[in-house]
């Protein structure tokens, strides 16, 4: 029982070639093709991608909703922004840091390791009692986590600067770093799927009774999605965040937990391909709705102000895709593993 | 602190846990007889609150209004099972989770383009912000009415429960829903009850959020529903009386953080609230249920 | 005598699973008929599809000369088809007189229902000793009274038993199957009944089918049935024979 799967490693090495092509091209595109904002949105997607398929791969593998993997995205993010930050910013804006994050001005690795560090605390720490939990108590619990941490970020004015931000987060990524954490991530999810522990995993999401029948301890294994599911989190997540030079607390609520659980929707949760595949949808869908936000002027219609209409939009392109296909466009399956029978319409089986 | 302060806070902490007892009942009458969770829930207290807020605004008298509330959000319950639950009745459980949230987001962005995004107040009666004084014990008007409205509408419920052949299939569908529809009880009918009842008891702790708050903002219902949420997983999935129980529990354990605690820490309330609410769940994962259930056995 | 149920070549199953290979059999009006066969032989799925729990995909049931492959649970109940599960499934948390009550949903006429309530606790005194009691509380044998009482509510014509002497003590199993031929006897009902035990089936039943593989294999009278026991002991897996 203790073995890994051949049929998933096999699956997942061509997913993998497959999906790398994909985050290769893009990165060679970015470098050579595209302009300042187009390059900004299609780095972003790398990274949002990437976390996706890190949700992906606790959601997919025990089928049980969290809402919670955005508070570690945040976490990674601010750890990693307040270690890269040059120590005269963190004087002005977070006075109450500990002296020696304070005088830390890390690089790229440092940053991200001690993003990984304190998220793997925090997994760990919240871990342990979420995996004893049930099914809908650790969806509810996982929403609870998300507010907490979104409220202590937005309050500790003296540690995080409260609701505006962090500032003067130094560059400290570039393209082939992005394409180097996603394909990481990517490696991550389908090594996971195909690991022992993974496949253990799956087993108590398809039978809970019967898989701790067999032996499985199913708090264990949860416990192990948890935490691994977290780390691809931070990992892009606070390589996210030394890409960006600013970001506040409202980035990491609601709306982007909306989202990326969104996008794992439409890809099939089952799927680190529809991961990537379904946030490719709902990226594209949401840049080509935000112009109509602010209004615009098509060959003399005047589209009036839309506030909010990309989540609209999503949420309607969710409810469909729930209803005409609920298992997703990808349901269990990865590229690798693909026939052409489940690309038709309806309760596709998987 | 002293006898009258703590009298006081008693009866606040009495108020509030009458909004979020009624809240998690109305969400744990679907989770019982459906075993899933509405996301959409706290959008029933949004539609009641702002057809009040509009209804006062054009000169309808509140009590009339507030009934009108209500209905609105049993309107918008029965359309969240209609919309999100039913055509998934087959799809696997997690896919209503999404369905029932995007049915929340879309009617908050409906409102937002519709109405307005921002907050929109409500003219409040001014006999309502009176205070009833007993003694050196000041106690709001507001309090006790939501005291005695909560109240009376538990009661209702346990009576509808108890004493109605519908009630009783409904109590029957909450345990063995398969077996229920053996007896001839249409499985439609029982869960469209089920979602009008939810949005009668939303509907009611709508009413009387506003009249607390005051105030209608496309996102209010947040809030609502994570309190529901706590208070229904403090009692035990599934538990009614676990739900009323937890909602009293989650409301004494707010105020009392707010009333002893340092007011430094005071903002930090919800998420300390969170933090042992997580603390509970690691210790009795079911809640208060447990102890219920052995009472049964 | 008229066939109240005709099973036409009838196909079931759980989703990709099928259990009912085309099945075919008939019960009269008053007939007491009983289902044999070994676990697995697709005995409950036949029950569960003929009250409706499931689908059938293939094949015809006609009761009382109306078609009813395809109709809901709700509706066949209230054709007249009372099912007692398997494992009883009676309502735990609620009291023996509420789960009684749940049994006469369907009806609405409230003098006849007060009246058989009466009647029935009269003729089990021991649900009327526990008539305030959590159905939860009561023990196996008195559960299965609690739920074949439950069906009776309905009245229906035709009760459906799945397997009602499961897992209870022989002094249990003997009143229950008292209860059985009562129900021929004295209500007049027609039943349908899938047991485990051969001996006590054939007892109580005019009839039997052999069920293996989700096809009958074998029917006769519980005399020819009885006779040709020993063959039905190979079907089973450490069955019992008279």
């Amino acid at each position: 029982m203790n073995s890994w799967s051949g049929r998933r490693l096999r699956e997942g090495a061509v997913t993998f070639a497959a999906l790398a092509l994909v985050f290769i091209v893009i990165a060679v595109v970015i470098e050579t093709a595209l302009g300042r904002s187009d390059s900004r949105i299609a780095t972003e997607f790398m990274l949002i991608a990437s976390m996706v398929v890190a949700i992906q791969a606790y959601v997919g593998n025990s089928g049980l909703i969290s809402f919670g993997h955005v508070a570690f995205y945040a976490i990674a993010a601010y750890v990693a922004g307040l270690a890269a930050m040059s120590p005269s910013d963190k004087e002005r804006i977070t006075p109450d840091l500990p002296a020696w994050l304070m005088q830390l001005e890390a690089g790229l690795p440092a940053a991200v390791g001690l993003a990984l560090l304190a998220v793997l605390i925090f997994a760990v720490f919240t871990g342990v009692p979420f995996s004893r939990m049930n099914a809908s108590v650790v969806s509810a619990a996982t929403l609870a986590l998300l507010v907490l941490v979104h409220s202590v970020i937005n309050l500790w004015n003296g540690v995080t600067h409260g609701p505006l931000g962090l500032v003067g987060v130094p560059d400290l990524v570039n393209t082939w770093v992005v394409l180097g954490t996603s394909l990481i991530v990517v490696a991550g999810a389908l090594i996971y799927r195909a690991s022992p522990w993974g496949l253990k995993l799956q087993a108590v999401r398809e039978n809970e009774v019967a898989a701790a029948a067999l032996g499985i301890p199913v708090a264990k294994m949860r416990f192990v999605g948890w935490v691994v599911s977290a780390l691809l989190m931070a990992l892009a997540g606070s390589v996210w965040a030394l890409n960006s030079l600013a970001f506040a607390p409202s980035m990491f609520y609601f709306t982007d937990t909306f989202a990326m659980l969104a996008m794992l929707v439409v890809g099939g949760l089952g799927s680190v391909s529809g991961a990537v595949v379904g946030a490719a949808i709902i990226t594209v869908l949401s840049e080509l709705l935000r112009g109509l936000e602010g209004g615009l002027d098509v060959g003399g219609v005047s589209v009036p102000e839309l506030p909010g209409i990309v989540q609209l939009a999503t949420a309607g392109l969710i409810l469909i895709v729930l209803i005409a296909r609920p298992r997703g466009l990808f349901g269990n399956q990865e590229i690798g593993g693909l026939r052409p029978r489940h690309f038709a319409l309806g309760r596709g089986r998987s | 602190m002293s006898p009258e302060l703590l009298i006081q806070q008693f009866v606040n902490a009495l108020s509030i846990g009458s909004i979020y007892a009624l809240l998690a009942l109305g969400l744990a009458v679907v989770f019982s007889v459906l075993g899933l969770l509405n996301f959409a829930y706290g959008e029933i207290l949004t539609i009641t609150a702002y057809a009040i807020v509009l209804l006062v605004g054009a000169g309808v008298p509140l009590a009339i209004a507030a009934v009108i509330g209500v209905i609105a959000g049993i309107g918008m319950s029965l359309l969240t099972e209609v919309v999100a639950f039913r055509p998934l009745r087959k799809a696997p459980a997690y896919a209503v989770v999404f369905s029932s949230f995007a049915v929340s987001l879309i009617v908050q962005s409906l409102i937002r383009n519709v109405i307005s995004p921002r907050p929109q107040g409500l003219a409040v009666p001014g006999w309502l912000d009176g205070v009833l004084t007993l003694g050196s014990i000041r106690i709001p008007v507001l309090a006790i009415i939501t005291i005695v409205i909560a109240v009376l509408a538990m009661v209702a419920l346990t009576s509808v429960l108890q004493g109605t052949k519908q009630g009783l299939a409904m109590r029957a569908a909450a345990e063995d829903f398969q077996t229920t529809r053996l007896m001839g009880a249409k499985a439609g009918r029982l869960i469209l009850l089920a979602f009008a009842v939810s949005g009668t008891l939303a509907g009611i702790a709508g009413v009387l959020w506003i009249l607390r708050t005051g105030s209608a903002s496309p996102d209010m219902g947040f809030t609502p529903l994570l309190q529901a949420f706590v208070a229904v997983v403090l009692g035990g999935m599934g538990s009614l009386r676990g739900a009323v129980l937890g909602g009293f529990a989650l409301a004494f354990v707010e105020v009392a953080l707010q009333v002893f605690l340092p007011s430094a820490i005071v903002p930090y309330v919800q998420a300390i609230t969170l933090l042992v609410v997580i603390a509970v769940l690691y210790f009795r994962p079911q809640g208060f249920a447990k102890k219920i259930e052995e009472r049964v056995a | 005598m008229t066939a109240l149920l005709e099973v036409d070549a009838l196909e079931a199953g759980y989703g990709p699973v099928k259990v009912l290979h085309g099945l075919s059999l008939t019960v009269g009006e008053g007939e007491t008929v009983a289902i044999l066969g070994a676990n697995g032989a697709g005995k409950s799925t036949l029950m569960n599809t003929l009250a409706g729990l499931i689908r059938s995909t293939a094949g015809r049931v006609h009761f009382s000369g109306q078609p009813i492959h395809g109709a809901s649970a709700e509706q066949i109940t209230k054709r007249g088809v009372a099912l007692v599960p398997e494992g009883r499934h009676v309502f735990a948390r609620l009291t023996v007189l509420e789960n009684l009550r749940m049994g006469a949903y369907t009806r609405r006429d409230r003098a006849g229902v007060a009246a058989q309530l009466d009647e029935l606790l009269q003729r089990f005194p021991v649900l009327a000793e526990r008539r305030g009691q959590r159905a939860g509380t009561l023990s196996g044998g008195e559960q299965q009274q609690l739920a074949i009482c439950r069906a009776l509510m309905s009245k229906p014509k035709l009760i459906l038993l799945d397997e009602p002497s499961l897992g209870l003590a022989p002094v249990m199993v003997e009143r229950v199957f008292d209860v059985v031929r009562e129900l021929r006897e004295r209500d007049g009902l027609t039943v349908l009944l899938v047991e485990q035990s051969v001996v006590n089936a054939l007892e109580a039943a005019d009839r039997a089918y052999l069920v293996s593989g989700g096809r009958i294999t074998a029917s006769g009278t519980s005399a020819e049935m009885a006779g040709a026991a020993r063959d039905l002991e190979a079907s089973y897996l450490g069955g019992e024979s008279a």
